[in-house]
């Protein structure tokens, strides 16, 4: 069953954080993977955490900041902004919405709230936790479209730095809870995307071994994105475009066959990852045909 | 050798601080690097501040990777008239060096770098990093071995956030946090006064059912003791602001031919207009090659993924035309190679051209 269905085992869990460098394609992996669990029956969310956000985008709508969004049946997002987040966690977590009335909507409170190292990125790990597991009707699925590698890491290695430093009280309390959560793998893995070039994929290597020790939420699968196929010229008409796209493709097959000889020896190490292929697609306009998913994931080769 | 574009050269030889802007992987440090040559070549003495670059490429070109500027050695080919010295920003580094700076004292210093607080926010956090690169970049500037000084924002998604970094601590530097929240509630735990008297205090208590009374203790103490330190920075920010805000001083936008990226561009630009700085220039990154666009054109059927790839660019291209007008508008190839050595960068640096 898992050689025909190579995502079941990762849409099965309830939080999906997508990360990778930038540019390479985090929000589309992400979209995709909404796009595909939705389309299986399951109630999907994906958030963000951006200043502009990209999901509204690729579903041809409009969303307003930390405001959850209908994009198509059974899929919302919403992009969560720092302000709101700290809201949530004192009315919704806390259950003290006069607290936040009389205390925090205080703009010295806030700047002073603000200061303090690490508050942001609990708070909004604590979001992600709420989405799963607190709310009244949490959805099937929440996909986290991720920061760029560094950063992300530095929000995985947050609950350890707070926890590290001589913190007490309810905030401890969050972040302990949210770390179990995070490190519980049945239900959070985190999802690497990369494409098949020689220094990325240099830096891949380096990184996973890296997350995997460092972030609470395991590393479950690697997503080897822009994977050309070889063009076939017709009848031996080679143009200066297809040499170019000929070049281009044997470049990313060599630094392809460097990157799963790494992961295989990640692999023997015990740290292993299911490995998606992903088509190059050229150009990727918005917003996304309904049938995306199921196009291009399903077409995609499981290593 | 080809030549510089003429419009590129005047943007090398007129400022004396270029910022680049932009996305994650938009090639932001290479190019950066190869702006830096190219200056360099035409007879200016460059500092280039890096923030991460791909350990690669600092060793093709002997890049040091300590916050100290270090002159690198230029290739005779490329016939540099000028200097070029690069520099890696290391956070901890510049941090250590403001707080030893701002402090009243060696043994203030010494108690704030030994605190915990100061120690989670000056390493295992992102958030100071644009602070760093920013009170770096004064430094730079200020440096008379030096007429130009390139820098290279973070490489995340948070470009935005360097903007704002000067601002941010415009609550602390007006000593409201200081005198009204956080010095009574010190005061008061330190008399052993049963209940909070003063609104700030009671601020205080509110804010410890969230935080934990400890937690609120230790922080507000550090807050104390980084006070001056805390002026200190917002003073150094106000500078570097009006800094970023002289003539002489560009914002180059950097992107690739996505629509992704162009609209993080021009939410950059918009988001610099905002702030009063320049977008001299915005640099689209990896575009089609002439040859194969060329080629692409004349059989639309050989490859089509490059097709949907030109006709997308183009679009794109477009749009980030509307989007930013005022702005010179710079186009680079995509290189089948990943530079090497110093002269494949200067050769990208040549490879830029202005778009009509």
């Amino acid at each position: 069953m898992s050689a025909v269905d190579p995502f079941a085992a990762l849409l099965n869990r309830r939080l999906l954080l997508v990360t990778g460098k930038g540019g390479i394609g985090k929000s589309l992996c992400a979209a995709a993977l909404g796009q595909l669990a939705a389309s299986r029956g399951k109630r999907v969310l994906i958030v963000e955490a951006a200043g502009d956000a990209a999901i509204p985008h690729l579903f041809g709508r409009k969303a307003g900041l930390h405001v959850e969004t209908p994009m198509a049946p059974n899929l919302a997002t919403i992009n969560l902004e720092p302000a709101g987040n700290f809201r949530d966690y004192v009315v919704k977590h806390l259950g003290q919405p006069r607290l936040f009335d009389k205390v925090f909507s205080n703009r010295v409170v806030q700047s002073f709230i603000n200061a303090i190292p690490g508050f942001a990125e609990v708070m909004l790990l604590g979001r992600l936790f709420y989405e799963c597991e607190l709310q009244a009707t949490p959805p099937d699925l929440v996909i986290f479209d991720g920061y760029a590698s560094g950063h992300f890491l530095s929000l995985m290695t947050t609950p350890d730095a707070v926890l590290e430093s001589d913190l007490g009280g309810p905030l401890a309390k969050e972040v302990t809870r949210v770390k179990q959560f995070l490190s519980n793998a049945e239900k959070c893995a985190s999802i690497y995307v990369t494409v098949a070039e020689e220094l990325v994929v240099s830096e891949c290597l380096e990184f996973l071994p890296l997350l995997r020790q460092k972030s609470p939420a395991v590393p479950a699968a690697l997503f080897i994105n822009r994977l050309p196929a070889v063009a076939e010229p017709k009848g031996g008409d080679v143009n200066a475009a297809v040499d170019y796209w000929n070049r281009r493709a044997a470049g990313s097959h060599s630094a392809l066959k460097h990157l799963l000889a790494g992961v295989q020896a990640l692999a023997a190490a015990g740290m292993p990852f299911s490995v998606v292929q992903l088509a190059e697609l050229g150009f990727v306009d918005e917003p996304l045909p309904v049938d995306f998913a199921a196009t291009w994931l399903k077409g995609a080769p499981l290593g | 050798m080809a030549e510089l574009d003429p419009a590129l050269a005047n943007l090398v030889t007129k400022s004396r601080v270029l910022v680049l802007l932009g996305a994650g992987g938009v090639g932001k440090t290479t190019s950066s690097v190869a702006l830096a040559l190219a200056a360099a070549q035409a007879g200016r003495r460059v500092a280039l501040l890096s923030i991460d670059p791909a350990k690669r490429l600092a060793a093709a070109l002997g890049m040091p990777l300590s916050g100290t500027p270090k002159p690198l050695v230029l290739p005779a080919a490329g016939e540099f008239k000028g200097t070029l010295s690069a520099a890696m920003l290391d956070q901890k580094e510049v941090f250590d060096a403001m707080v030893r700076r701002h402090a009243p004292s060696e043994s203030v210093a010494t108690r704030i770098l030994a605190h915990p607080a100061y120690r989670a926010a000056s390493t295992k956090l992102s958030g100071p990093l644009e602070y760093m690169a920013l009170a770096k970049l004064q430094d730079l500037a200020n440096d008379s071995q030096y007429d130009l000084v390139i820098l290279d924002t973070p490489p995340d998604d948070h470009a935005l956030d360097f903007l704002a970094r000067p601002n941010v601590l415009a609550g602390f530097a007006d000593n409201k946090v200081m005198n009204w929240l956080v010095k009574p509630f010190l005061i008061a735990g330190k008399l052993g006064l049963g209940r909070l008297l003063s609104a700030g205090e009671k601020l205080m208590g509110g804010i410890a059912k969230v935080t934990g009374v400890t937690s609120l203790h230790s922080f507000a103490d550090f807050l104390v003791l980084i006070q001056e330190v805390i002026d200190g920075f917002h003073q150094a920010g106000e500078k570097t602001a009006a800094l970023l805000r002289e003539s002489t001083t560009n914002f180059v936008v950097i992107t690739v031919a996505t629509r992704t990226a162009a609209r993080s561009a021009v939410h950059v630009a918009q988001a610099l207009a905002d702030y009063r700085y320049k977008t001299a220039a915005v640099l689209i990154n990896r575009r089609l090659p002439a040859l194969v666009a060329e080629a692409v054109r004349q059989d639309p059927g050989a490859v089509p993924v490059l097709t949907k790839r030109l006709a997308g660019e183009q679009a794109v291209v477009g749009t980030l035309s509307q989007g930013m007008t005022g702005a010179l508008r710079f186009g680079l190839p995509e290189s089948e190679r990943e530079p090497a050595e110093a002269m494949d960068l200067l050769k990208l640096a040549h490879q830029i051209r202005a778009l009509s």
